[in-house]
């Protein structure tokens, strides 16, 4: 947009340029050698008239009115309202207005210095406005999370970033140089549609393994549960405890070490085949309880063996369906036994959860060898570190030893320098809960894992690696004592562009207001 | 005959005032009865209110403490004209006298009606009554029910409780506990929290400060046990005597204790200057009650303009402004090394420190545009607006958040000094710009009599947009750099950045509007707009908050 007296030569040349018109309108070829030229002027006049500028301005304005007021009247979540203002049409008419006062310091304002400030302010518009798009072109963003490791206490470095809106199948497999990991991006779910179909084969990093995704729900609540349908056979039984009033339901598994055994106060329950020597010499160590150890001999029977702290032992036969009754630390104890299972395997059930309330998840198909199942597997920040002593439910054994875990996380991309935390700090304001800042001391290690320079990141003073910017952003589960601290990492394209724009703007303005009428004050004195 | 009577109605006089005077603190009172505030009149808690005490993450005088809590469940800093200090200790030390008493405020009559239904007869009366809920009401089922149930009237009850044990309950209530089973713990909380509240007042190790109920447990941070039996024994005593009415005993207990709490916290105490400091800041309404000044100079300099004069009244007007501006500014002076958060970090950090902000950079913007354009308009429209701000302030000191408190970690930036008070300037001048806007579109419909009125007022105008806009300008950009700094982008479409904007572009528009209006009309356009531009800027201040979530909360 332009001043008056900038606006004014272009009127005079307009109606000049008219006038040439009619007087040079003797001969149709210079007309319309001219018809171009005069159409462009026309089109530069209308992009750079101030009032388009004050037409856009309005219209913004109309925009962000009904943006902000009318969700409220139509019972929009707030959520929808707030990316009201992201669309399309505010950022059409916002670009639309960069294009205006392009066109106005262009056509309008034929350079002066008294004029410097206008140019100033409208070049910084158009230079904030070049940041801007590059930025959003060429940014990224996402997460880098350290994880504490729960033996040494320490959190393992961080070496690369979660894209932010994105998500893979990271598929890990045992193979002769160690576990190989696999990544398979995925697309992104149709908005609007919670649970849906898919149909995307990913490559297994096993021979003789199959897996494909075959569905999705975009906010699912994972539950656990036991199929007697695994891949290799994994003993187990299903059992209702019945100890004086109490009554528990448990789920013994001799291959899974997490659903093992149960531990009452006087006595163990421990789901294992007897010939497991070792393990059986270790529960025998345990505090001088009763042991009462549970043999599966097939999908409908076993045997329950009774071990004393003495030494002694009592064997009893076991049926599906059958009650035993037993003194377990002289207490008299009824296991209930509801099934035998050969090829245990604890699934995840998906159940449909409000929508962001819960994280994504998918479904796979998995073919092994001769066994074909399915698994879901739920959404997660980051990778976890794999712990084959206590696998999870995203986790399938296979035929010839070892198992392969599947992940559904974010993509990543390195941040081409490892960082580790070498201090954290989470201060509170004295004798009260009150957060007032959080530190993290982070090493920028080199290639052989030696520090090679020293960091410090707090809110509000995020810190600069490579081309990566980090800033904290969440210590997890609770910031006194977190296993998990999460950065947020961006790279900034055009950051500079934006605040060249930004200074432009603030230093244009104050000299067309302020130094500008000086100067015309001082020629005015200065003309004779 | 008159001669007569002059003594007469002097004596008549000097006998009412010495009654009202002598019988006021004896009348009964809204909470208080007659013996409680008889009471008040004996008991001397001069020293008492000026012990420090830690609260909400930073050390305030008891004064300010009580004033703080009193006005966060009652509503208001005192109860019946007794001093806040004595109001929060006869509810600390008498608690069981109050668990039927209306206490609790219930701000919304929406939510009061809600309520009344749910409570008995006694409960209802005086809900309706006195607005105030008494503790055991509060327990009673219905008005539990509610609160778990109804967003509204948790939001208004947990901010009656702010601070309290109780706040616990009820989150757990929220995240769906039985609600009938925890009604008897409630009752005990709510018991427990009226009588034995968090008053840090004992200063211990590592600069911590504890409770006096601590003194019972295990044995608080750094405190000999004889040494904490010893307190802990002359609060049981100072408990005692002040529910007994024993002024002279209280108020032996109370010089004791103030003594042995002060010697207590050494060298690290807060300095006796800054508590009285403290003090007077809370006595003189956090300098909120400088709208009174304000509009007596706003008056005068109206006066002096409708007069056309620069006479006296202009000159007693500018008198006032430039007094009520020094007294502000040394007011948020002293607010600002109150808080404690060193020169860094201006005393801009909630609506209530910004809402005084304004009103000071109203008048300071007036004083420097008279200053150099001697028009009288400028420190008019100023006085009116730091007269609004002001007023705003000292009526709604709860709701803005008039205790000096401990900024959200987010805030403690340098840079929210400069985006914060940039901004605030800006909406202080285009405050200033809507009182001219409106006298200019008033005056429209006379411009054949009053153009040189609407010349002045169409260059002041002129003035404050500009100055307006390019604040804003400064203010947006600095906004921009604070959220790449703090947030990892510059900008986020959150509805109070984009308000930002809006609000800055409809100033391009007012200074483009010059440009291609025809000259007649050029003042006219610009008062319309600047009156459309400071509505918009009224959303982007205070609508944002209340009506669109973001990240500016606390702005």
């Amino acid at each position: 947009m332009g001043s008056p007296r900038a606006s004014q030569p272009d009127r005079t040349g307009g109606e000049a340029a008219s006038q040439d018109t009619l007087v040079g309108g003797d001969t149709q070829e210079t007309e319309r050698s001219r018809r171009p030229a005069m159409a462009a002027r026309a089109v530069a006049g209308f992009l750079s008239s101030p009032r388009l500028g004050l037409v856009l301005l309005a219209m913004i304005f109309t925009y962000l009115a009904a943006a902000s007021l009318a969700p409220a009247g139509l019972g929009l979540s707030q959520a929808r309202a707030e990316s009201l203002y992201a669309t399309s049409p505010l950022k059409v008419c916002l670009w639309a207005l960069v294009i205006n006062v392009a066109c106005a310091s262009i056509f309008r304002v034929p350079f002066r210095l008294s004029r410097l400030g206008a140019h100033l302010a409208h070049l910084g518009v158009i230079v904030l406005a070049a940041g801007a798009g590059w930025y959003a072109a060429g940014s990224l963003s996402g997460y880098a999370v350290a994880h504490r490791d729960p033996a040494s206490g320490l959190f393992a470095p961080v070496d690369r970033l979660y894209l932010e809106d994105s998500a893979a199948l990271y598929v890990t497999a045992p193979s002769p140089g160690g576990a190989r990991q696999a990544e398979w991006p995925l697309p992104a779910w149709p908005e609007g549609k919670p649970v849906g179909q898919l149909d995307i084969a990913v490559p297994s990093p096993v021979t003789g393994v199959s897996v494909a995704v075959t569905g999705y729900m975009a906010s699912a609540h994972l539950e656990s549960r036991w199929a007697d349908d695994g891949p290799v056979p994994s003993p187990g039984v299903e059992l209702i405890v019945h100890d004086g009033p109490h009554r528990f339901h448990r789920t013994l598994c001799a291959s899974v070490d997490s659903a093992r055994r149960f531990d009452a106060d006087a006595y163990a329950l421990v789901c294992l085949p007897e010939s497991d020597a070792d393990r059986l010499a270790r529960i025998a160590q345990a505090p001088a309880r009763d042991i009462a150890l549970i043999v599966p001999a097939g999908t409908r029977r076993g045997r329950v063996v009774i071990l004393r702290p003495d030494g002694s032992r009592e064997e009893r036969a076991a049926g599906s369906g059958q009650t035993l009754s037993l003194t377990l630390g002289r207490r008299q104890v009824k296991l209930e036994v509801v099934r035998f299972l050969a090829r245990a395997r604890r699934v995840a059930a998906a159940r449909p959860a409000p929508p962001g309330q819960a994280p994504p998840a998918v479904k796979l198909d998995v073919e092994v060898g001769e066994w074909r199942g399915s698994l879901w597997v739920s959404r997660y920040h980051s990778l976890r570190p794999i712990d084959p002593g206590n696998p999870d439910l995203q986790s399938l054994p296979l035929p010839g030893g070892g198992r392969m875990y599947f992940q559904l996380a974010p993509q990543y991309r390195m941040l081409g320098k490892a960082l580790a935390i070498a201090q954290m700090r989470y201060q509170t304001y004295p004798d009260s809960g009150i957060p007032r800042d959080y530190i993290c001391a982070l090493a920028v290690l080199d290639a052989a894992g030696r520090p090679a320079e020293r960091l410090e990141c707090r809110l509000n003073q995020p810190v600069d690696v490579g081309r990566f910017r980090l800033y904290q952003s969440e210590w997890r589960p609770e910031p006194e004592n977190p296993t998990e601290v999460i950065f947020l990492v961006r790279a900034r394209p055009g950051i500079w562009a934006v605040w060249l724009g930004c200074g432009l703007i603030c230093a244009g303005i104050p000299y067309g207001f302020y130094v500008k009428p000086l100067l015309l004050r001082r020629a005015r004195r200065a003309r004779p | 005959m008159t001669v007569r009577w002059r003594p007469a109605l002097g004596a008549l006089l000097t006998a009412w005032v010495l009654a009202a005077a002598t019988a006021a603190p004896a009348r009964a009172g809204e909470l208080f009865d007659k013996a409680t505030l008889r009471f008040a009149g004996a008991v001397d808690l001069h020293d008492w209110q000026r012990l420090a005490v830690r609260h909400a993450g930073r050390l305030k005088t008891f004064d300010s403490f009580a004033r703080g809590q009193l006005r966060s469940f009652y509503g208001k800093s005192t109860i019946d004209g007794s001093s806040p200090t004595f109001a929060f200790l006869e509810l600390y030390l008498n608690t069981g006298a109050y668990l039927q008493r209306p206490v609790i405020q219930v701000r919304k009559r929406r939510l009061r009606d809600a309520l009344s239904g749910l409570l008995p007869p006694a409960g209802r009366e005086s809900l309706a009554r006195s607005g105030r809920l008494a503790p055991i009401h509060l327990a009673t089922l219905g008005a539990i029910e509610l609160l778990v149930t109804t967003g509204r009237a948790e939001h208004e009850l947990l901010g009656a409780w702010r601070g309290s044990v109780l706040l616990d309950d009820l989150h757990d209530l929220k995240g769906g506990l039985p609600v009938r089973s925890a009604l008897a713990g409630l009752l005990a909380r709510i018991d427990a929290f009226l009588a034995l509240g968090s008053v840090r007042i004992i200063p211990a190790s590592d600069g911590r400060y504890v409770d006096p109920t601590a003194l019972s447990g295990p044995g608080p941070l750094g405190l000999e046990a004889a040494e904490a039996e010893e307190l802990r024994m002359r609060f049981r005593r100072l408990a005692r005597a002040w529910q007994n009415r024993d002024a002279v005993r209280a108020n032996g207990l109370l010089g004791e204790l103030c003594d042995a709490l002060v010697r207590r916290g050494g060298e690290a105490y807060p300095s006796a200057r800054r508590r009285e400091l403290e003090i007077f800041h809370s006595r003189v309404f956090g300098f909120s009650i400088a709208w009174v000044g304000y509009a007596l100079a706003a008056g005068l300099l109206l006066a002096s303009a409708v007069r056309r004069g620069r006479g006296p009244l202009r000159a007693a007007g500018m008198v006032a402004f430039g007094l009520t501006t020094a007294f502000l500014a040394a007011g948020w002076c002293l607010r600002w090394y109150l808080s404690g958060r060193g020169w860094r970090l201006p005393p801009l950090t909630n609506q209530y420190e910004t809402v005084v902000a304004a009103a000071l950079s109203a008048a300071l913007a007036a004083a420097a545009l008279e200053a150099v354009l001697r028009k009288g308009i400028f420190a008019l429209t100023g006085s009116v607006v730091a007269t609004a701000a002001l007023l705003v302030a000292f009526l709604q000191p709860a709701a803005l958040g008039a205790e000096i408190s401990a900024p959200a970690a987010i805030l403690v930036t340098p840079i929210l000094g400069w985006h914060v008070a940039t901004l605030v300037i800006a909406y202080a001048t285009i405050g200033m710009s809507l009182l001219v806007s409106l006298a200019y579109v008033g005056l429209w419909g006379f411009r054949a009599r009053a153009r040189s009125l609407l010349g002045d007022l169409g260059r002041a105008n002129v003035i404050l947009t500009q100055l307006a806009c390019w604040l804003l300008a400064i203010g947006v950009a600095l906004g921009a750099y604070w959220g790449d700094r703090a947030w990892g982008r510059w900008w986020g479409w959150d509805p109070k950045e984009t308000w930002g904007l809006m609000t800055l572009l409809v100033y391009v528009a007012i200074v483009h509007v010059r440009l291609v209006a025809p000259a007649r009309r050029r003042g006219v356009w610009t008062a319309v707009l600047a009156i459309v531009g400071c509505a918009v800027m009224g959303f982007t201040w205070w609508g944002v908050n209340y009506l669109l979530a973001g990240l500016h909360s606390y702005a």
